[in-house]
């Protein structure tokens, strides 16, 4: 019995891109560089698609999509879903906002950045918000799943939302290149990467582990890049951030493959 | 005594105004009188017309642990009709509720069927119907309790194991049995406060059931077999 | 327009935007926040669609989920069954009823069941059909009849019933038509307890009646009423109350953990074939210790007690648990504490102990138990009520006359030499069996109609009544022992579940041996397939039929099935069938027939019942709740009106050259039904049955006391060999519900089940598939001693704690190649599209092919395997039961 399938797999993996990059690609935003600005923008743009893509996987998911609108007029305020909806809304609104609000950036030589103003900056602190939300709460609604041990885990709730930024910073980093990777790029990868890799070797100690999750998750996913971003210098980021977006596809699949097994 | 064939016969003393007024509709069941028969889960599933391969209720057959390992069990697994009911707080369209009586029911026009009251279930009991697309569970027989009649699983068992009873009348005598025989919930450490309470249910089968009540690829019953299964998953 | 400015724009719009679906979106979240209590539930919602009770109605009718007969109502909206409940006006269930009575509204509604009647096209067996009509149908059998009868051959009419509950109108149809023809299967089942019943009590109780209400202590052998068991529901629900409510135990022994073995106080695995030598034991013990009944033993028992002891002196516990491997302490401890609860104790053996080599004496020795602790006829004891209709017999005292309305067509002539005789049919019997018969004493030669009815092999297959041996009727005649002209299956399924049942298929397949086959059914099954017309049946949801049973409250009850709704498409019950064919058979058939309609009928049959025909429909049962219970039966003195005419002979009371009733203290009591009025624990019938067929002298059978001997074949079991043994669910009724789509879901796979010690020992783990390979049995028995291989087949395994590790066991219900998509397991629609037809208002979508989740197409296990083809036909001797559990076999890992 297997409530969760591929759809929820692939719109957690979804999710938690959308929500890494756009919070990630909110602060290249303010960063003051035009590059990362643009970058930033990118970003966020891609994280409007993944949510996008995400809610036509979670629609598609439904027993009966044709009454998807229910989850939105109707509300319960102890279910980690009907938060969440909200949420990813707002989330999607908000990044279509900064989104639009930043066009006309960069790109062209043009090193100046668009003023941000006031409402901007608004519109930019509820998408940060909105994404740490997002981060967070795919792990509120496992935990609902009391059918599922393995999801009340209490160390699901920082995992999910590590993997998040991991992926945030993976996608970011993939959609533009940071001149100083050692001064503002790599203590996220190296200090998201030993956070990651100490909650998972955490849980899966415990239930569930099986010679791909430790292979897939913690090895190709955490712990080689974290090693290439140790040792490296900036370039092979697009290795680094395709093993760890591997690594992010893994876990949300085990996560849910392993958690309606155990 | 009136004479048999004057006296009205009993199945028509149906209607609303045999309706037995609960505060707290519960199913007793007594694992000391069930012989594993299936009664109750075909009546179940005869009474609202349930896909094959999706249970509101099933009896499971255990092997019991050593001195007794010849015997099995047998374990009728229902909605638990939870006092403090995981399925309703998970449901993010408000479609499970509770009727004055405190029974558990989906209201289907509410239902999308994002399956997160399947996933919230400890005891599995809740499936999604592939032909209406909705969520759907034990409702203890609304449709029969309101006219009288108590609901077809308990209608059903030709040894008392299951009963229907007011567990908030203490003046109940299904209810003052219950006391008297330490009937305990099933998973009581989950904290869900199920209404339907067991007697002489051993812990040593809340592992052996797995959920419960859907079937998984792990169940070890020697009935029900699925597929060529997996001994590693057992 | 400046890019600034389109930004402005589209930012005005996507501020909107989030503004509105942050707002819409948090509307409902916030209501719910404030609201004070969740909004009120629409009930007419809730029960929209479901059965409502207040509209539909309820009709009382006996169910026909298996052999037990429960009364029940039906509930009926719209037209169509929805659901059984029991009747709570029937005595014996008190209301109850087990899953199979949905099975009833399962086999009335599923796709493939058979609507019109379908006559074969191409060869027998290869399954292409056409439809005709019932005028077409009927108008060619009774052309192929109607000679036969007018040609003086009447016999060459075979009419062979899996299942028969009309109580009696097939047997007037084949009366009327003149063929002794009427075989049934009850060799299959339980002659080889019926037998030591009758032989204890008497025609009249080839069952008994457990007080299991009031018992104390019940020692099973074997029976397994919790599952199945003829009577099985009347016993379970007053079981389990006696056991948890009155501290009532019970003791098992069994060869796997069936549901009774589970809920039993005590169970012991025993090695098949050996109950009788705990009984046995038991009885040592309790005469050891001085424990019997000695005043009720002296009273009724018509041997010596000193007698008894003596033919017990060697069966001693140690002795028992030898042979068995039960324990000889808890043999010991058992017979005390059964003996020290008597009279409120009783024995139980149906079917376990009985179906072996020896079965039928390990019964007698399980019959002696409860005469020697007196607990015959007494409260919680071993009682005897009335089962047979309610036409005056032994029981039925006072009670209203029931019988088939008149007039009533006279019984064919028996076989034979003479006066009286039909000598025509006779000279054609091979010339041993007319030599054998020709020496027959009178009894028996009164009562021969050839080999398919009355084998001569088999006295005591017929000497009570025609129990018959019908597993040896399609070799008889293959070896041409009686010629068959027009062959009719009635609920058979012979092909499938018959031992050997390649055999029947072969036989059936043969045209020179059966040149016409009619099945009447109401599904395809494996039988229908090798017919050459269907007639399609009414289901016991749309017929009449008469009910009366043994009832476990102790006073008799009667019963009327009724039709709930009108028979589907063109289906007709078997009444109306074979009323139609005896009218055009005509000859004088047809005065047997004259009634108008089938109600009418079975009004007339209950006109005696001192209640209207409307309130006896609207109630579904009638008894008499004034009566007394049916405790010690026999001590009953006999009224005036039943001593007019008699006179006393000895100590018998005698009326017509027959004993009606016996001396007691100098008042004439009615006594047992049997020729001396005492319970026959020694009955010469055995060694003179033995004489007459040329049974050696020292075989187990031929004793008159119970004695014990191994089971031929078991005698030198090698370490490699194995007990092979079937068995029944609760869910499932003989091979006659592989179909019924719910009960299919829960068990549709019938698995080697075995110890998972004797799995190590083969070297098999859960899951593998083995190879059963099963020899013939040895002894005076079929083909006996016939060496090599039978038959084997393949299938996987499970083990079960419970299993006796000498055994291995699969059920057979399940296996089936026909009987639709559920019945063989497959996703995709089986059996005749002509006879089933468009329209019907019939088709389940619940039952589709496609919802088959267990079938291997949609990735499931499948369905079960046929085993009975590997099965041997193996009749006991002078009785003719099927030794089902006697099979020794070899496993094989594959």
């Amino acid at each position: 019995m297997a409530p969760f399938g591929l759809q929820i797999v692939a719109y957690l993996f979804l999710a938690g891109i959308a929500a890494g990059a756009a919070l990630f690609g909110s602060l290249a935003l303010t960063s003051g560089h035009p590059a990362a600005f643009a970058g930033g923008r990118r970003a966020v743009g891609v994280a409007i698609l993944a949510a996008l893509a995400g809610c036509a996987f979670l629609i598609l998911d439904l027993a009966s999509p044709e009454d998807f609108l229910l989850v939105l007029t109707n509300a319960n305020t102890g279910s980690a879903i009907s938060w969440g909806v909200r949420i990813l809304v707002i989330f999607t609104l908000s990044a279509i906002y900064v989104w639009v609000a930043t066009r006309g950036s960069g790109g062209g030589g043009d090193k100046t950045a668009p003023t941000l103003g006031g409402g901007d900056t608004i519109a930019l602190w509820l998408l940060r918000a909105a994404a740490l939300g997002m981060a967070i709460y795919p792990a509120f609604v496992l935990r609902q799943g009391e059918a599922f041990p393995l999801w009340q885990n209490p160390l699901l709730v920082p995992l999910v939302a590590v993997s998040a930024f991991h992926a945030g910073v993976a996608t970011v980093s993939l959609l533009t290149p940071c001149p100083d990777y050692k001064r503002r790029v790599r203590p996220a990868e190296v200090t998201l990467g030993i956070v990651q890799l100490v909650i998972l070797v955490g849980l899966l100690s415990g239930e569930g582990a099986s010679p791909l999750a430790w292979g897939a998750i913690v090895l190709i996913g955490t712990l080689v890049p974290l090693c290439l971003a140790v040792a490296g210098s900036g370039s092979g980021a697009a290795a680094r951030a395709t093993l760890v977006l591997l690594g992010v596809l893994s876990l949300r699949y085990w996560l849910i493959a392993a958690g309606q097994t155990a | 005594m009136p004479e048999p064939q004057r006296s009205p016969v009993p199945w028509e003393n149906v209607g609303p105004q045999f309706k037995k007024p609960f505060k707290q509709a519960a199913i007793l069941v007594d694992l000391q009188r069930c012989t594993g028969c299936h009664s109750c889960s075909v009546s179940c599933k005869t009474e609202h017309e349930v896909p094959l391969g999706d249970f509101r209720m099933r009896v499971r057959y255990l092997e019991r642990p050593a001195p007794q390992q010849a015997q099995l069990s047998f374990v009728p697994m229902l909605c638990m009709h939870c006092q403090d009911a995981p399925c309703m707080k998970a449901c993010p369209t408000s479609a499970i509720g509770r009727l004055d009586d405190g029974r558990v029911v989906v209201e289907e026009d509410k239902c999308c069927g994002n399956k997160a009251c399947v996933a919230a279930c400890p005891y599995g009991a809740i499936f999604i119907n592939d032909d209406t697309g909705k969520a759907e569970k034990c409702d203890l027989c609304t449709h029969r309790t309101e006219v009288g009649l108590d609901p077809a699983c308990v209608s059903s068992c030709p040894t008392e194991a299951l009963r229907f009873h007011d567990l908030a009348d203490e003046s109940d005598e299904v209810t003052a049995m219950a006391r008297r025989q330490n009937a305990a919930a099933w998973k009581g450490d989950e904290g869900t406060a199920p209404s339907v309470l067991y007697i002489d249910h051993e812990k040593w089968m809340e592992d052996k059931v797995n959920l419960g009540v859907q079937i998984s690829e792990r169940d070890g019953d020697p009935i029900y077999e699925q597929d060529n299964f997996d001994r590693k998953k057992r | 327009m400046s890019e600034i400015k389109r930004r402005d724009l589209l930012k005005i719009g996507a501020g909107a935007a989030l503004a509105a679906g942050a707002g819409a979106a948090a509307i409902p979240l916030v209501r719910r926040l404030a609201d004070s209590a969740p909004p009120a539930i629409d009930i007419k919602k809730l029960v929209a669609g479901k059965l409502d009770y207040t509209r539909a109605k309820a009709v009382p009718t006996i169910c026909f989920g298996c052999t037990t007969h429960c009364g029940v109502i039906g509930w009926v909206q719209d037209g169509r069954v929805r659901k059984i409940e029991g009747n709570p006006l029937d005595p014996n269930t008190q209301g109850n009823i087990c899953s199979k009575a949905q099975g009833m509204i399962s086999y009335t509604y599923y796709p493939e069941r058979l609507m019109h009647p379908i006559k074969r096209v191409g060869k027998r067996g290869e399954g292409k059909w056409k439809r005709i009509s019932w005028d077409e149908a009927l108008s060619e059998i009774a052309d192929r009849m109607r000679p036969l009868r007018e040609g003086g051959v009447p016999e060459e009419f075979v009419f062979h019933y899996g299942r028969d509950k009309t109580k009696g109108y097939t047997k007037r149809f084949t009366n009327a038509f003149g063929t002794p023809h009427r075989l049934n299967r009850r060799s299959i089942c339980s002659s080889n307890r019926r037998a030591p019943l009758m032989s204890f009590y008497g025609r009249e109780f080839e069952w008994e009646t457990q007080d299991f209400e009031n018992t104390k202590y019940i020692v099973n052998f074997g029976g397994n009423p919790m599952e199945a068991y003829q009577g099985g529901l009347y016993m379970m629900h007053r079981i389990q109350k006696a056991r948890v409510d009155g501290g009532a135990k019970m003791v098992t022994f069994e060869i796997r953990p069936s549901a009774t073995a589970s809920v039993s106080e005590d169970y012991f695995p025993i090695m098949p074939g050996t109950d009788g030598a705990v009984a046995f034991a038991m009885i040592h013990v309790i005469l050891r210790e001085g424990l019997q009944d000695e005043e009720f033993w002296n009273r009724w028992s018509n041997l010596p007690l000193e007698k008894l002891r003596e033919s017990v002196k060697d069966y001693t516990p140690g002795w028992a648990e030898e042979q068995s491997g039960v324990p000889a302490a808890d043999i010991e401890r058992i017979a005390v504490e059964f003996a020290q609860a008597a009279p409120a104790c009783c024995t139980m053996s149906n079917r376990g102990s009985a179906k072996h080599y020896n079965g039928v004496q390990a019964d007698r020795a399980i019959r002696t138990l409860d005469v020697l602790v007196g607990n015959v006829g007494k409260p919680g004891g071993f009682c005897l009520s009335s089962l047979r209709g309610w036409a005056g017999r032994y029981g039925q005292e006072g009670l209203p006359k029931l019988s088939q309305p008149g007039p009533k067509p006279p019984n064919p002539k028996p076989w034979g030499i003479g006066e009286g005789y039909d000598e025509e049919a006779f000279k054609k019997l091979p010339d041993f069996v007319q030599e054998r018969v020709n020496n027959f004493p009178e009894k028996w030669k009164k009562k021969y109609f050839g080999e398919l009815a009355t084998p001569s092999e088999y006295p005591l297959a017929w000497h009570w009544y025609q129990m018959r041996v019908g597993q040896l009727v399609y070799p008889y005649i293959k070896e041409g022992r009686q010629k068959v002209s027009v062959y009719m299956s009635f609920t058979l399924g012979a092909s499938y579940g018959y031992p050997e049942a390649n055999v029947a298929r072969e036989v059936l397949q043969d045209e020179s041996l059966i040149p016409f086959h009619v099945a009447i059914d109401i599904g395809y099954g494996e039988q229908a397939a090798l017919a050459d017309i269907v007639l399609p049946e009414a289901t016991s949801l749309e017929r009449w039929d008469h009910h009366s049973t043994n009832n476990y409250g102790l006073v008799p009850y009667t019963g009327v099935r009724q039709p709930l709704v009108e028979p589907a498409g063109e289906t007709k019950s078997v009444q109306a069938i074979l009323q139609d064919l005896a009218k055009r058979i005509g000859g004088g058939m047809e005065e047997y027939f004259a009634f108008e309609s089938e109600e009418a009928f079975y009004k007339e049959w209950y006109k005696n019942l001192p209640v209207s025909w409307e309130d006896f429909k609207r109630r579904g049962i009638w008894y008499d709740e004034g009566r007394e219970k049916d405790y010690e039966l026999y001590e009953r003195p006999l009224t005036d009106a039943e001593l007019e005419g008699t006179a006393v002979e000895g100590d018998l009371v005698m009326k017509g050259g027959k004993a009606v009733g016996i001396m007691m203290d100098g008042k004439a009591v009615r006594g047992f039904p049997t020729p001396n009025r005492v319970i026959n624990v020694y009955d010469e019938i055995w060694p003179e049955a033995a004489k007459a067929v040329g049974l050696p002298a020292d075989d187990v059978n031929a004793s008159p006391i119970a004695v014990y001997d191994t089971v031929p074949e078991h005698r030198d079991l090698g370490e490699d060999d194995y007990i092979f043994s079937t068995f029944k669910w609760n869910v499932h009724t003989q091979g006659r519900s592989g179909h019924w789509k719910y009960h299919a879901e829960i068990v549709h796979t019938n698995p080697v089940f075995m110890h998972p010690e004797t799995g190590e020992t083969l070297g098999v783990q859960e899951g593998d598939s083995v190879r059963v390979s099963v020899y013939r049995p040895k002894g005076h028995t079929y083909r006996g001693g016939e060496d090599g291989i039978m038959g084997s087949f393949e299938n996987h395994v499970r083990f079960l704690s419970g299993m006796h590790p000498k055994v291995v066991a699969c059920s057979h219900h399940v296996g089936h190649w026909e009987h639709g998509a559920v019945g063989a397991s497959k996703n995709e629609a089986t059996g005749p599209a002509e006879g089933t037809g468009p329209g019907a208002g019939n088709a389940d979508p619940q039952a589709a092919p496609e919802k088959i989740w267990w079938s291997k197409g949609r990735g499931g296990i499948g369905g079960g395997v046929a085993i009975n083809d590997a099965l041997p036909i193996n009749p006991c001797p002078l009785t003719g039961g099927q030794n089902w559990y006697d099979n020794v076999c070899k496993i094989e890992k594959l």
